[in-house]
């Protein structure tokens, strides 16, 4: 019997072999012989297979390279992140010029085999694709300018580099929120189209074949404030599914309490499609927990996931701190 | 998002049934088919864009 090591090794090497396979393939393929072709290097593997599944209907081939440590969740194998070389899981954080340019040597002829390219998390994987001349697919579903959150010099780059892409007609950018378009354009001057995720790769709906109502928070204490008072009938998501839960237990849940981390969240797309009934906390609600030191959007900016110093700007609008939340969620409506 | 409603407090999460407590499975769902018919599109219309540029 196969240990879990030799098991892990085994996945690996599949992996590996299965990048290799796409690289000779993508190489041996002729451009303008075929459909359009496009290539996908993304660290959030939900938003680029929600795209993925109209793409066929567009007339686009993807090919989708995932650095995700989520390749679970849309993969039966292969579910570590692809062992991509230069630009990986363990290295994407670190990403600059350098490892740009480490990047498109590595891969120069595998690149040029693509007739465009699709980014959406992060946006700094654009720069991979620099100086081919081949549009780009940029679509923002949370702020944009990770990794560079705390380094004005390569933010500032980035920034200048999709303008720049912008200016020659080869930039498709969208945001899947309200809040993130604005975001987009509050630091780049551009204008994202609103194109809200789909997240029908699900193929799942509400059937409410069960009385449950199950609370998804990252906050104990409103958890438990929900859960323990005695004429509740709210469970937490452990108390419900035990570890992790399918989307199929999900649908069957009569109502969902989402108490979100972070402005938009890719779950409360996959929920609205699959009809699955939703209560949120209202925005005054949100007021009151903030105002008394409770640690909901918690991960609204990165400022936050860092644990960085909250800077505020001077602008009454958009800012990378806490104090952005009122803007962000005054605007977010889909 | 028709699928959603905000609460003021959690006490009325715990009081008040969601307005989908009112409705079948299938009454429901019809609901938000208009929903999901609008961001279908919207993303098709994104793909197109993108793939008239290619």
């Amino acid at each position: 019997m196969l240990g879990p090591g030799l098991v892990r090794e085994a996945a690996s090497l599949l992996q590996r072999g299965q990048l290799a396979f796409d690289e000779a393939r993508a190489v041996r393929s002729r451009r303008g012989k075929r459909r359009a072709r496009v290539f996908s290097l993304d660290v959030h593997q939900s938003v680029i297979a929600d795209l993925a599944v109209a793409m066929p209907e567009a007339g686009l081939d993807v090919l989708r390279w995932s650095i995700s440590s989520h390749n679970h969740i849309n993969r039966k194998v292969q579910i570590a992140p692809d062992p991509v070389s230069v630009v990986n899981a363990y290295t994407w954080k670190s990403i600059d010029e350098n490892m740009i340019d480490a990047f498109q040597d590595r891969y120069s002829r595998f690149l040029q085999s693509f007739d465009g390219f699709v980014v959406c998390y992060p946006f700094a994987f654009a720069e991979l694709f620099r100086g081919l001349d081949r549009p780009l697919l940029a679509v923002s579903a949370t702020r944009y300018e990770v990794p560079y959150t705390l380094d004005p010099k390569q933010w500032n780059r980035l920034n200048a580099y999709l303008v720049d892409i912008d200016s020659k007609g080869e930039l498709t950018l969208a945001a899947n929120n309200v809040a993130d378009r604005d975001y987009v354009e509050y630091f780049t001057g551009l204008k994202p189209s609103l194109a809200p995720s789909v997240c029908d790769y699900l193929q799942v709906s509400w059937s409410a074949t069960t009385d449950r109502r199950v609370v998804f928070s990252r906050v104990p204490e409103l958890e438990r404030a929900l859960v323990d008072e005695p004429q509740s009938t709210w469970q937490s998501a452990h108390a419900a599914f035990g570890g992790r839960y399918t989307w199929s237990q999900l649908a069957t849940t009569a109502e969902v309490f989402v108490i979100p981390y972070n402005i938009s969240t890719m779950t409360l797309f996959e929920l609205a499609t699959a009809g699955v009934p939703v209560t949120v906390p209202s925005k005054k609600l949100f007021a009151e927990w903030i105002e008394s030191g409770i640690d909901v959007l918690s991960e609204l900016s990165f400022y936050q996931v860092v644990s960085h110093p909250i800077i505020q700007t001077t602008s009454a609008g958009m800012t990378s701190t806490t104090g952005g939340w009122h803007v962000l969620t005054s605007t977010t409506r889909i | 998002m028709p699928n959603v409603r905000t609460v003021d407090s959690l006490d009325e999460a715990i009081q008040e049934p969601h307005p989908a407590a009112g409705f079948s499975a299938a009454e429901w769902l019809g609901r938000t088919d208009d929903r999901n018919r609008i961001v279908r599109l919207g993303r098709a219309t994104l793909l197109r864009n993108f793939a008239e540029r290619l």
